[in-house]
């Protein structure tokens, strides 16, 4: 199957600072890819590339199209929310539907009203009067009304609270998400997407780090808390990062072999935030050492 | 594909409400409120008690003229001859008679060339006010959007940049221009159906009639108010070019609006000694004027026709670079 999204090499500076590096990404259709990464990273430029929002070295294509040559053919199988502070501040719900649905050929207005009924959004409010959370909702409501294939997600929950956004993802998966849509989110609350991804990728510095099956990652990373005890035992199986906890130490190791952990205790997979530390606290020691 | 462009036109009108309809609906409200104020306090007065004091036989001349037309009355309001000692003399309230009103069929009509003076002055001046307005409307639709972010989600929506250019552009020229004429010609009808009413049926003490001739000059303006869509075409290079400019910085658009066009003067005026490019600018908005001159006064030969074609061209190169611009800028 074609993939959804195919990006080769992709290079981008902004004057002489290189935010993008030889960066490869695919994205099949079904998936939900969590892409990851510090301030600065280069998480919304690569966004952006896929969008044709920004040029960039390589070849990129999404749903079959050039993204900078075919943006708009592209905006009609794709839908993108930046973050929530990007709807017009003027404008009203009810102008918001009826403009997008003069305009989106894929939109569907009963849908999107439908959703809007279960909020506390009035026809006639306009986005300035409402709060952000709010605004999330009546952007996920134009979203969800779109049958596009591909929905990317820019820190699309940023500044809301808990519950605002447990509901942005349940509504995303209850919703929109079916076998045949792919969505692409980029977040800083990895613990939070997590339980919904199926891949996700790390990029730091401009260069991905890591990119893989969620399902895969039982079979590549562990973490072993041990009493200080074990310190030396442990550091000889190479760790990739080192923490400490209140009743001991938590090692990572990135490929391992469990007959040698089991050892010096259980074992277990770690959170995807954990394992995004440890290999960035890893490339860091390695830059230093070089 | 009628009903897309529709869209973004209401879009337009929806986002710039204050500058297309608010703002030219409330000035011609003011009018209107300002117009009737003034007919209801100040009315025409039947009658006047004056008091005089003289020592002989008194005459009251009281005039009304309005260009070549006017009229003298006078009224002996005390003979002294029928007075037998000027001691003896007493104030005596006297009342203005009524007079009968004599509804003159028309006033003097104006001359044709008067009235076409009149409506290349007031296109020219409507086109001045239009002019703002304009300018306001496009610095705000190319700027406003890259201010506060929403350039991404309008370029989340399957529109090309390219139409979005244009619509802002069509919009300001075509949709303010409408909406401004279309107020200001109503507001106007308003103003003198009131003043008719007033003169004709409240105040029938005036000796003449004026309305008539506000008419005149009414439909002088309302049958060359087209000419504003060709004054707004004929400056669209120069709302072009701001156009482009508002959809390059943040802030300060007028800088970058006006200090190209000071530096390319400083320098041929430093090279070369000439200022050649600050009088072609002048000279075209000149033309323009006089051209408007031109159509009212039916002389279409006059008008220069070659100048405007080459106008709209360097619109239309402005209108590409602003298309340009936008989809650069957001990188």
């Amino acid at each position: 199957m074609k993939p959804v999204i195919q990006a080769t090499n992709l290079n981008k500076f902004y004057a002489k600072q290189q935010v993008l590096s030889g960066v490869n990404f695919t994205a099949q259709s079904g998936e939900i890819i969590g892409v990851v990464g510090t301030n600065g990273a280069g998480k919304s430029t690569l966004l952006k590339s896929l969008l044709g929002l920004t040029r960039v070295e390589g070849d990129i294509e999404v749903c079959g199209l050039n993204p900078r040559e075919a943006h708009d053919k592209l905006m009609e199988k794709v839908s993108f929310i930046a973050d929530t502070a990007t709807l017009p501040k003027w404008i009203t719900a009810a102008q918001l539907f009826e403009y997008t649905a003069a305009t989106h050929p894929n939109f569907n207005l009963e849908l999107a009203e439908a959703f809007l009924a279960k909020t506390k959004i009035k026809a006639n409010q306009k986005v300035k009067t409402m709060s952000k959370g709010m605004v999330t909702q009546l952007h996920l409501a134009l979203v969800i009304a779109i049958d596009s294939e591909l929905l990317v997600l820019d820190e699309p929950t940023i500044g809301l609270d808990v519950i605002r956004r447990k509901s942005f993802y349940n509504s995303l998966l209850e919703d929109y998400f079916d076998d045949n849509n792919t969505i692409i989110i980029t977040t800083h609350q990895i613990e939070e997407v997590e339980n919904i991804l199926t891949r996700a990728v790390f990029i730091d510095d401009g260069k991905i780090v890591l990119d893989m099956n969620i399902e895969d990652i039982p079979q590549r990373f562990a973490q072993i808390k041990v009493q200080p005890a074990c310190q030396p035992q442990l550091e000889a199986l190479k760790p990739i990062y080192q923490t400490k906890a209140i009743d001991g130490l938590v090692y990572f190791f990135d490929g391992f072999n469990p007959e040698q952990l089991t050892e010096f205790g259980e074992y277990k997979t770690p959170s995807l935030s954990d394992i995004f530390v440890a290999l960035l606290e890893k490339q860091a020691v390695e830059v230093n050492h070089v | 594909m009628f009903n897309l462009y529709l869209a973004q036109f209401k879009r337009e009108f929806w986002e710039h409400k204050t500058v297309m309809f608010k703002v030219p609906l409330i000035a011609a409200s003011v009018a209107i409120i300002s117009m009737l104020i003034m007919l209801l306090y100040f009315p025409s007065i039947d009658s006047k008690t004056i008091y005089v004091q003289a020592d002989g036989d008194l005459h009251i001349s009281f005039g009304n003229s309005n260009s070549g037309y006017s009229t003298h009355s006078s009224e002996v309001l005390l003979d002294s001859s029928q007075i037998d000692t000027l001691e003896n003399w007493q104030a005596v309230e006297q009342d203005f008679p009524q007079r009968e009103i004599q509804k003159k069929p028309e006033m003097q009509h104006l001359k044709a060339e008067d009235l076409a003076a009149f409506q290349t002055w007031s296109l020219g001046f409507s086109a001045l006010v239009i002019s703002v307005f304009l300018i306001s409307l496009l610095v705000s639709s190319f700027s406003a959007d890259r201010k506060d972010s929403s350039i991404l989600f309008w370029r989340s929506l399957p529109i090309p940049e390219s139409r979005n250019v244009v619509v802002k552009y069509l919009n300001a020229y075509l949709g303010l221009t409408f909406i401004y004429l279309a107020i200001t010609l109503l507001a106007s009808l308003i103003i003198l159906s009131m003043f008719a009413v007033f003169e004709s049926y409240i105040s029938p003490a005036t000796d003449f009639i004026i309305t008539p001739l506000l008419w005149s000059l009414f439909w002088a303006f309302a049958s060359g108010c087209l000419y504003l869509f060709f004054i707004v075409f004929w400056l669209s290079p120069i709302f072009a070019w701001i156009g482009l400019a508002a959809s390059y910085p943040n802030r300060n658009f007028a800088l970058v609006a006006i200090v190209p066009l000071l530096l390319i003067s400083l320098v041929e005026w430093i090279i070369f000694s000439t200022k050649t490019f600050s009088t072609s600018i002048i000279d075209y908005i000149d033309k323009g004027m006089d051209s408007v001159s031109y159509l009212a006064k039916g002389e279409f030969g006059q008008v220069d026709f070659g100048l405007f074609a080459i106008g709209l061209v360097v619109s239309v190169l402005f209108t590409i670079a602003t298309i340009y611009m936008r989809k650069w800028r957001i990188d």
